[in-house]
């Protein structure tokens, strides 16, 4: 099927993948370079503003930035890649594959985006919370000059956890 | 039926008077053999080369039976050292830092060597494409290079642990494994490379149960074996390139010092353990999910009954897989990681007992009213759903966060996950070469050592393990080389019950050589076993698995399609009684039309071609 250039709407769907790479028009891959080179500078254009505080993405900036990534790898694959032409059990294989990637980092998210989730819930005023750790503070700095005096570890118990014998 | 073949008759040719493949006597152990005039190191040495460089998936699957054992005979030894060691509170033999190398190289070599690719390596690529009825795996010499990636593998550990070792558990978590002085660098890249070794595997596995099915082998024909492989062949693709890339990341933050998860260098600690247990987690299924499908053929054939909720065992195994990727977190409660995700990792975690209970349900409800036989590899199987059983309840109990918070890194655990992996995978696996041993190297194993060596096995199992869910509700931490006081007497308790283990599964051993040179020579189908390995090829299967393609026309265990009565082989029909007494003979399967059985004498002396209506 490799004998003349077309574009996808003369494409023959009956000779899918079977010989050669298929051919795809000068038109079509200029596009998907510019939607590949757009994309990059959004990319760098979103990164220099959060930067900069003139938007605030938060939580969402490095999904926003791999959704931009993901969506660049996927118009390599179907074009440049030609998996757009080929069998489309292929195109399933790829599909999953990503699918398979988002759990991972959608089941990662949720551990670094929501630490200490638990611990902000609390039903007294901040500055009575300020005022407890104000008191914590003190409370440990008087009573860290005692604590390194203290040995850890006992000397009857070194034989226990067989650590050598405080000097 | 009067041309039954008997045993055939062993003759001594003055010359070669067959043509290879038509010998009266001829087999995948034996082709290709040297002639008789043949003698000294020039008779040895082509059978080396021939093996060496064999594509035939039975030779491949009998040299990864041999390597795996090899393994798991040194962790092993290397338990019961472990054991030893802790038989008394303080160092007796081994300091601090000796048994923190020696129970690292346990772990690391039964995990990474042993039980990830012990069932599908050995057992699978012997059976499976015999049961699909097809000559070969898709891919011969994938199947060579992935046994020689793997012993690269293996080379290279071994080169870790003589190097120094390495004392950080077989879990390499950091930041300790970041700045500890042992191998940690080399043993990483061993289990990157043998990784490799299951995915090409797991590629051929999924490749041939696609295209290399024989006719009438419908999804729904399946044996169950298979698709526990297949479940598994789709973990080992997607999960095993995960734990290759977490290795390739410690080693550019040791080389490299890019932070990835060292906290100094602006990593995170908890990332490693996302990228260990996403891998690591399925692995458990990778581990466990085989052992299941040789369970529900053991089942099926012991019980002389259709498994069971067929469809619901095929599926329940696909629904593991799947599931498996979605519980790794519960490693994790006590790590620092958020309370949102411990709350949705333990609820998807409790998910995963619907399938296995499922299972556990099934296979007993194909026990019910079957006329179970005792065999050893039966025993086996009983013994696997016992403690297969304790080992996923208390699963259950530590995936919930409350009970778990108390339980973490405690002696619960280690027993925990050695119900599930020796009390279940190992268990399986000696139950399947019990089973399947005939079929591979056509000797009978010796019956009444079988069955001393599953009880005392058992017996040894539940002393050395059961004590340690004790312990770890006592509050007896792992990975600990001493302890205090108050632990001593289940220590004790729990060091003598490995003697015991370790006594039954050597006389396992010693039942497999002894059959090698004294066993009975096997039938072709001793068990009365319904699937192809069974009915349409001789024990040990010819060279190129069967004379014929078979053509299927029947399920895996429909026992009354093939044998006569009530399926129980003892052709009494209603009562049967005679089949369910422990000690009886095997049951001897009426030849199927078409089966090697029906082949006349003269078609093995290549004399005449082989006629039957169903070819």
């Amino acid at each position: 099927m490799a004998d003349h250039p077309h574009d996808t709407s003369a494409h023959d769907p009956a000779d899918h993948g079977h010989h050669g790479h298929h051919i795809l028009s000068s038109g079509i891959l200029l596009k998907v370079f510019g939607a590949l080179i757009f994309l990059t500078i959004l990319t760098v254009v979103l990164g220099l503003m959060e930067r900069s505080g003139t938007i605030h993405l938060g939580a969402l900036s490095v999904p926003v930035a791999l959704g931009i990534a993901g969506v660049k790898a996927t118009l390599v694959a179907m074009f440049f890649m030609a998996l757009k032409y080929d069998n489309k059990v292929n195109a399933l294989a790829f599909s999953l594959s990503l699918v398979f990637l988002a759990v991972f980092f959608i089941f990662t998210f949720l551990d670094t985006g929501f630490r200490d989730t638990f611990d902000e819930r609390s039903a007294t005023a901040i500055d009575e919370v300020e005022m407890q750790e104000l008191q914590l503070q003190q409370r440990t700095q008087e009573l860290q000059p005692a604590f390194e005096a203290q040995p850890l570890v006992l000397p009857g118990d070194t034989a226990l956890i067989g650590a050598p014998p405080a000097p | 039926m009067s041309t039954v073949a008997t045993a055939p008759v062993r003759t001594e040719p003055a010359t070669r008077a067959y043509p290879p493949g038509h010998e009266p006597v001829h087999h995948y152990l034996l082709e290709p053999g040297p002639g008789p005039d043949v003698r000294g190191f020039a008779r040895v040495w082509p059978t080396i080369k021939a093996w060496a460089t064999t594509v035939d998936h039975k030779r491949i699957g009998v040299m990864y039976l041999f390597t795996v054992s090899l393994f798991f005979a040194v962790a092993g030894i290397a338990a019961l050292g472990v054991r030893a060691e802790l038989m008394n509170p303080g160092s007796d033999f081994l300091t601090a830092d000796q048994y923190n190398r020696l129970f690292t190289f346990h772990g690391v070599v039964m995990v990474f060597l042993f039980i990830v690719p012990s069932i599908p390596a050995s057992l699978g690529n012997f059976a499976l494409p015999i049961q699909l009825g097809a000559k070969d795996v898709a891919f011969p010499k994938l199947n060579l290079a992935s046994y020689y990636i793997f012993l690269a593998g293996a080379s290279i550990a071994l080169y870790a642990i003589f190097t120094g070792g390495i004392d950080t558990g077989w879990t390499f978590y950091t930041p300790y494994s970041d700045t500890t002085n042992t191998a940690v660098l080399p043993m990483t890249l061993a289990v990157f490379v043998a990784g490799f070794a299951s995915i090409l595997t797991g590629i051929n596995f999924i490749v041939t149960i696609h295209k290399m099915r024989a006719p009438g082998l419908t999804w729904n024909r399946l044996p169950l074996f298979i698709w526990a492989l297949y479940a598994v062949s789709i973990v080992q693709i997607l999960a095993t390139p995960v734990i290759g890339i977490t290795m390739l990341l410690l080693a550019m933050e040791r080389f490299l010092n890019i932070g990835i998860f060292d906290p100094a260098l602006g990593g995170d600690p908890v990332l490693f353990q996302h990228f260990f247990w996403f891998y690591s987690h399925p692995a458990v299924y990778i581990m466990i999910l085989p052992a299941f499908g040789v369970i529900s053929e053991l089942m099926g054939v012991f019980s002389r009954q259709k498994v069971f909720g067929y469809r619901a065992i095929a599926l329940s195994s696909v629904a593991i897989a799947m599931l498996g990727f979605f519980v790794w977190g519960h490693h994790m409660f006590v790590s620092g990681q958020s309370p949102l995700s411990s709350i949705v990792f333990s609820v998807i975690t409790f998910l995963i007992g619907v399938p296995s209970g499922i299972k556990v349900l099934n296979w007993v409800a194909t026990m019910y009213k079957g006329s179970v036989w005792l065999a050893t590899p039966m025993l086996y199987a009983l013994a696997f759903l016992f403690l297969f059983t304790i080992g996923g309840l208390t699963g259950i109990m530590v995936g919930a966060i409350g009970v778990d918070i108390h339980l973490h890194d405690t002696y619960f655990i280690v027993a925990h996950f050695h119900y599930v992996m020796m009390g279940g995978t190992v268990f399986a696996m000696i139950g399947g070469l019990f089973y399947w041993w005939p079929k591979m190297f056509g000797k009978m194993m010796s019956e009444r050592w079988g069955r001393i060596s599953a009880v005392v096995a058992f017996f040894g199992f539940n002393m050395t393990f059961f004590t340690q869910f004790v312990l770890g509700s006592q509050g007896m931490p792992r990975r600990y080389f001493t302890y205090l006081d108050q632990y001593h007497d289940l220590h004790m308790v729990s060091t003598v019950g490995s003697w015991f283990l370790g006594l039954g599964l050597l006389m396992v051993l010693g039942n497999m050589i002894w059959s090698l040179f004294r066993g009975k020579p096997a039938p072709g189908n001793p068990w009365g076993a319904a699937t192809l390995e069974w009915t349409h090829t001789t024990s040990p299967p010819d060279h190129h698995n069967f004379h014929r393609t078979p053509l299927v026309t029947h399920g895996p265990y429909d026992y009354d399609a093939l044998f006569a009565g009530d399926g129980s082989g003892d052709g009494t029909g209603g009562d049967g009684s005679a089949g369910r007494v422990p000690g009886m003979p095997a049951p001897v399967p009426n030849p199927e039309q078409g089966g090697p059985q029906e082949m006349h004498k003269s078609v093995d002396l290549g004399l005449a071609q082989p006629k039957s209506k169903h070819d």
